[in-house]
């Protein structure tokens, strides 16, 4: 399928759910039309406050997914290469992968004081375990032979990272990066409406929730929505097309 | 010092390999020369990995000493051997172009950077794969993958190359116009190479000599000095008649009944 062909059909995908959208306006209380929506979409972007939200929460993410991966890498490399303590720090991930995502917010910021570091260490926390397990895969199958290759050609450690270790593992990495991704987004917007922040997207959602301003909502898990797209399908998708363009 | 012994290029003598109570490779002793190649001819189970192992600087020998052009391996002091590897398949890193998979050989190899382009050039040129400098190995096929893997093995300047049944996953038509590259690369490279195969006949055609090992433990059964010219044909009556005689010579001490039960290396 070209890529026009493919924004064809994810364009006519989107579209079709205007008529549902109409529908559940009409006959549910809380949801607003779509036109409405629209027609307050130019002012609520045109906003400051709108973009400082946005980046709060976007800041957030990015610096807790990327001490998540770093965590994971680490992690996984010990898991993968050491039997003792690869056997107790799988319990840990294990342990990290199962605790629900309000849980975490909770305690993170119960032990942070709603401090900017609890926030971001939530999300540490949340998708760490992803990167670990998916990063672990890739390790334990590496193939043996370019192990092999690679001291016969004398590659030192820097150079067995750079030519073999990383774009073996980088399959797995990206797979787990997705759901660590995804997961990100959904956890600091449930940490920041618990915590009661003062900024970011989290606590912007809570407060037109709480004030029933819904078209705000809407706008808000609009851009929401929106924002997460990029990142998967601007960046990642980017990202991992040029990783693997050998393919 | 002689000049035949500045001539040794790989030095094997007494090599044992054991694992436990288990000896895969018994008294094992060889020498090779600069610009030889020696095709190495056992049947199954004879320690064939064991040895390329030892004598690839990747495993200490139990048992005896290897020496790489007079410098003795396994040794606190010794270097590891600067050797080019061409395995059974051709173990390329498909995310690297083929110009940057012989760059990565490259590199530790102690060649001026300076210097990398030019020899890649001129290797790729030899092996009829300049077009494909830039190009992903997995967009290569078969044949060429494996030349790029031959390729890689002769620019890093080594002492030596491994060859690892290289052709035996190649069909028989692409196998046959490599094997028929492959003297002539080696002779104006002036590589030494020692080529594993299960192929008598390749044997045959290839080698200057053939080292015949027993059933394992191995050891040399003989040190068979093939007696043809080159240019060789892969056709020629008489290097059937030398695989024959080969199989007389090996069939007592592989312990065969008759033709059919070979299966060598």
């Amino acid at each position: 399928m070209s890529r026009i062909e493919r924004l064809t059909w994810a364009s006519a995908a989107l579209l079709l759910l205007i008529p549902f959208w109409y529908l559940a306006a009409d006959r549910a209380t809380f949801i607003e039309r779509p036109d409405d929506v629209l027609r307050a979409l130019p002012h609520f972007l045109a906003q400051a406050d709108t973009w400082n939200n946005i980046g709060v929460t976007f800041l957030r993410v990015s610096i807790g997914l990327a001490l998540g991966i770093v965590a994971g890498v680490i992690a996984a490399f010990v898991m993968s290469r050491t039997q003792f303590m690869g056997s107790i720090l799988t319990y840990y991930v294990i342990a990290a992968l199962r605790t629900p995502s309000a849980i975490a917010a909770i305690l993170s910021l119960a032990i942070f004081k709603g401090s900017e570091a609890g926030y971001i260490l939530v999300v540490a926390f949340i998708t760490f375990p992803y990167m670990a397990i998916g990063m672990r895969d890739g390790l334990n199958s590496a193939e043996r032979e370019l192990d092999e290759m690679a001291q016969i050609y004398h590659l030192n450690l820097a150079a067995q990272v750079r030519h073999i270790w990383a774009p073996f593992v980088a399959p797995y990495i990206f797979s787990a990066l997705r759901n660590a991704h995804a997961l990100s987004w959904k956890v600091i917007v449930v940490a920041e409406i618990f915590g009661a922040a003062r900024s970011g997207f989290g606590a912007r959602f809570e407060h037109a929730w709480e004030y029933m301003i819904m078209i705000e909502v809407h706008l808000w898990l609009l851009v929401f929505m929106v924002i997460v797209l990029i990142a998967e399908y601007g960046l990642i998708r980017n990202l991992e097309k040029f990783t693997f363009r050998w393919r | 010092m002689s000049t035949e012994e500045t001539n040794s290029v790989l030095k094997v003598e007494d090599l044992g390999v054991a694992y436990g109570a288990s000896e895969a490779v018994a008294q094992l002793d060889f020498e090779i020369k600069r610009g030889e190649f020696v095709a190495i001819l056992g049947p199954s189970g004879c320690g064939k990995s064991s040895m390329l192992n030892v004598i690839s600087g990747l495993k200490a020998p139990s048992r005896g000493r290897v020496f790489v052009e007079e410098k003795e391996l396994f040794t606190p002091k010794s270097k590891a051997p600067r050797l080019g590897y061409v395995f059974q398949s051709h173990r390329l890193l498909p995310w690297r172009t083929v110009r940057q998979n012989l760059e990565m050989a490259l590199a530790p190899s102690g060649v001026p950077r300076s210097e990398w382009a030019r020899k890649i050039d001129e290797i790729l040129e030899i092996l009829h794969i300049g077009q494909f400098k830039d190009t992903w190995p997995l967009r290569l096929s078969g044949g060429q993958r494996q030349r790029v893997s031959i390729a890689r093995a002769l620019v890093v300047n080594p002492s030596y190359i491994l060859m690892d049944e290289p052709l035996s996953t190649l069909d028989e038509v692409t196998a046959r116009s490599l094997r028929q590259e492959l003297t002539g690369i080696c002779q104006r490279t002036n590589a030494t190479v020692v080529f594993v195969t299960h192929s008598i006949r390749e044997a045959v055609y290839l080698a200057d000599r053939i080292l015949i090992l027993t059933r394992g433990p191995g050891r040399v059964h003989e040190d068979y000095k093939v007696p043809l010219a080159r240019p060789r044909d892969y056709d020629d009556p008489r290097i059937s008649k030398i695989e024959s005689d080969i199989i007389a010579r090996v069939q007592a001490p592989w312990g065969l009944s008759n033709r059919e039960d070979l299966d060598v290396a």
